[in-house]
């Protein structure tokens, strides 16, 4: 029989059919609601081994048995650094032992055999080795290790839903860093000079020595000549080398000219990690922290994108409104005829324009922050049905009953005007149903003072 | 609330000539229908006039007056209100020579004992009628149902009394007069012999307690009339003030020439309306003991059929004996 089930909720997959049980590096299995709950932040520690695990590294458990789960993980993790090729040795018998070795290390590492001596193993050998790990990541094409192959990067799970943020995702873990401009000259992204940033950042870079970097440029301006705040956005990819920022400098420049901007918001550069990845860099963080980060930045970026969008739109219309407006008054100025008839045309069009305007499309957020989706669990992937409505609720005051008589008292004036001093004032018991001494009051009340005016 | 009520808009009429061409309505109506054959100068002899019904029906009221003082468990003031608007109404469309007064006096009272949510059995009912309470129960839940399709199903009513009430509420709070509750004793005699007239059919609930309270305080010295011009009728103009005056003279003036009719005239009414009433719904006639038993058969019909396909007739009329007893 099926005996799958969460060590947490202990759901087994007999009472929940759809029960998805998922993994991360340490190999404890967890379902997937758990997850949701106990990561909503975004990292947590596992239940069972209180090993610290972040959101993202969960996966659906494929294989029955959890360790080779764990094993996976770990190979993934060790292969990332040793990474070395067949060519790299200068005999069959070297490589080979080198295979060998790395299996002895994931075998350690997952049956927790010496961890921390293999620990140790790695860390020597990634210092060892550490230009030819960094050369052979950056390789573009197929791994040529049988098993990487076989691990080949799946997109992590965060970027599953936002396809349009996946090139930048699957990036995250490998070793490109963005920094911003803004980040590293501390200076505001808008200014009124355009080049002010960019020299800064320059400089700043200099005194880092770091002297090959890629550059992918975002950039949103604001024409702000105009004042119409129209966006637009540019994403080039340009090699650039630092030491040569004059020509980085020149390039930028021109940017601007063609597009007659006046002010910069974000730009991004990429600083390729081989070399550059200096002591600052790690001094800086480490690289787990500098992972998170990443994803954080990304996603602040999308919001900016969607804020300076919808601001757009806005002010588009708003400008729309006030053509129109001129354009009117214009007519009744010129125009001959009856200013009623104008004004009734100009009604009718900007109706006829409202039914037209097209619903904004804005990129609806799916998900917060930490990468949880705002729809939960299974139903995760299906479409909210849409529910037919019926005519919205209209409020009408509630009919004035005719009394055939002089006003009744309110209930206000009833307690104000001394009218309970006649009554018998109710006791605790009737107080805890719900009665007071003023309803009989009122209702004598009204009894007496309806159909005086009666008349035959 | 009486303003939207069926009691307001139904059974409230404009004056008593509306009520009186009514009651002669009914009269004609039953005459025509079983006397057709008697001819003008001999109708009266026979039948019942209006007049003669109207003094009967009065008697009828005093009699449901002492009925319900005299019941126990003692019964609200309200019941015996509803009571007596039921008993008004149900002859407003009936004649007394269809439906004698005497068993509708009784099925008003316990038909009013249930609206007014005072919770009798039948059995204690009927405990406090002479005779024979079986045939008692019978007649009033026979009558029961047409009571109330009679009275069209307009079950609520909207009594004097609780107008009263909030009458002394509104003077012990806005009016400066001293100790209203000595009003009591003339406000609950005043309404008793409203209800012997046909005030009831005419005027609003709260102008009948309106009256009630200036008639007790005229009885007592006082004067409300100051109460009434300037705290009630403050904001209304002078046209409902002469309306609401004109109302309260006319029942106080209902109320003063009430008077039991006379002992003789009753019992000479009565005898004649033992002969002329309609024997059909005459628990006691043979006619309606014959009814009965057909109705009776009727039932019995299914019962019987098996018998009758064993072509055993004797057997069929034994089965049908004991309700013919």
């Amino acid at each position: 029989m099926d005996d799958q089930a969460c060590p947490r909720c202990k759901t087994t997959k007999y009472r929940n059919p759809s029960l998805k049980l998922m993994v991360n590096v340490c190999g404890h299995a967890l379902c997937e609601s758990c997850v949701d709950l106990l990561f909503l932040k975004g990292s947590g520690s596992c239940p069972e081994c209180n090993v610290p695990l972040r959101r993202s590294n969960f996966r659906v458990q494929l294989f029955e048995d959890a360790m080779v789960e764990k094993e996976i993980d770990i190979r993934k993790r060790v292969l990332k650094d040793f990474n070395k090729k067949e060519e790299d040795f200068n005999s069959l018998r070297d490589y080979n032992d080198y295979l060998e070795e790395i299996e002895t290390i994931i075998y350690n590492l997952t049956n927790n055999i010496d961890v921390i001596a293999t620990n140790k193993k790695i860390e020597h050998y990634k210092k060892e080795n550490k230009e030819l790990i960094s050369k052979n990541k950056v390789k573009i094409g197929p791994p040529d290790h049988p098993m990487a192959m076989m691990l080949s990067e799946e997109p992590s799970c965060t970027s599953v839903e936002c396809y349009w943020m996946k090139s930048k995702l699957s990036r995250v873990g490998s070793t490109l860093k963005y920094i911003t401009a803004s980040e590293m000259s501390n200076a505001k992204l808008r200014l009124p000079s355009n080049t002010e940033v960019f020299e800064k950042f320059l400089e700043e870079g200099k005194k880092r020595r770091l002297n090959s970097c890629k550059s992918e440029v975002d950039f949103i301006y604001w024409d702000i000549v105009d004042g119409d705040d129209s966006l637009c956005v540019i994403d080039g990819v340009n090699e650039i080398s630092l030491s040569d920022s004059s020509s980085i400098v020149k390039r930028f420049l021109e940017d601007f000219c063609i597009m007659d901007v006046d002010g910069l918001a974000v730009m991004q550069l990429l600083i390729l990690n081989g070399d550059v990845e200096t002591d600052w860099l790690k001094g800086f963080k480490g690289r787990e922290e500098l992972e998170l980060e990443e994803i954080l930045e990304i996603e602040k970026q999308m919001e900016d994108l969607r804020r300076s969008e919808a601001l757009r739109l806005e002010h588009e219309a708003k400008k729309q409104k006030i053509r129109e407006k001129e354009a009117l008054i214009d007519e009744l100025m010129f125009a001959e005829g009856d200013a009623k008839e104008i004004l009734n045309t100009f009604t009718q069009n900007v109706l006829a324009k409202q039914e037209e305007e097209p619903v904004s499309n804005i990129p609806k957020v799916t998900q917060f922050s930490t990468g949880v989706k705002f729809t939960r669990g299974t139903a995760m992937h299906q479409p909210i049905p849409i529910i037919e409505e019926g005519p919205l609720y209209k409020y009408e005051p509630p009919l004035a009953i005719d009394t055939c008589g002089p006003d009744v008292p309110t209930l206000v004036d009833i307690v104000e005007g001394g009218y309970l001093d006649h009554i018998r004032v109710e006791t605790e018991i009737e107080k805890a149903g719900g009665y007071t001494s003023s309803l009989p009051c009122m209702r004598a009340l009204q009894a007496a003072l309806s159909g005086l005016y009666h008349a035959s | 609330m009486f303003a939207t009520s069926t009691q307001r808009k139904c059974w409230t009429f404009g004056d008593e000539s509306a009520l009186s061409t009514l009651r002669e309505k009914h009269n004609l109506n039953f005459i025509s229908h079983h006397g057709a054959q008697v001819d003008d100068y001999q109708r009266y002899n026979y039948f019942l006039s209006p007049e003669e019904e109207r003094l009967l029906l009065r008697q009828y009221e005093l009699h449901l007056k002492d009925f319900c003082k005299r019941f126990s468990p003692p019964m609200p003031k309200c019941v015996i209100g509803t009571a007596f608007h039921y008993f008004k109404r149900f002859y407003l469309y009936n004649s007394t020579m269809d439906y004698h007064p005497k068993e509708i006096l009784a099925t008003c009272v316990y038909l009013s004992c249930k609206v007014e949510e005072f919770n009798v059995s039948i059995g204690q009912f009927v405990a406090n009628i002479k005779g024979d309470r079986e045939k008692a129960s019978d007649i009033i839940l026979n009558n029961e149902l047409l009571l109330m399709q009679q009275l069209n199903y307009n079950l609520t009513i909207h009594n004097p009394f609780r107008p009263v009430e909030g009458f002394l509420i509104d003077i012990k709070t806005r009016c400066s007069l001293a100790n209203p509750e000595r009003l009591r004793t003339g406000i609950d005699e005043f309404l008793e012999k409203v209800f012997l007239t046909d005030a009831c059919l005419l005027y609003a609930p709260s102008q009948i307690a309106l009256a009630a309270v200036l008639h007790a305080a005229s009885k007592e010295q006082e004067n409300l009339d100051s109460y009434v011009t300037d705290t009630l009728f403050h904001d209304a103009g002078p046209d409902k003030l002469a309306i609401l005056i004109e109302a309260v003279r006319k029942i106080r003036s209902l109320v003063k020439l009430v008077e039991s009719p006379a002992r003789e005239r009753v019992r000479a009414v009565e005898k004649k309306l033992d002969k002329c009433r309609n024997q059909e719904n005459n628990p006691d006639s043979e006619i309606y003991k014959k009814r009965v038993r057909e109705a009776l058969d009727e039932d019995d019909m299914p019962r019987t059929e098996p018998m009758r396909m064993s072509l055993d007739t004797s057997g069929v009329s034994q089965v049908l004996s004991p309700s013919a007893s």
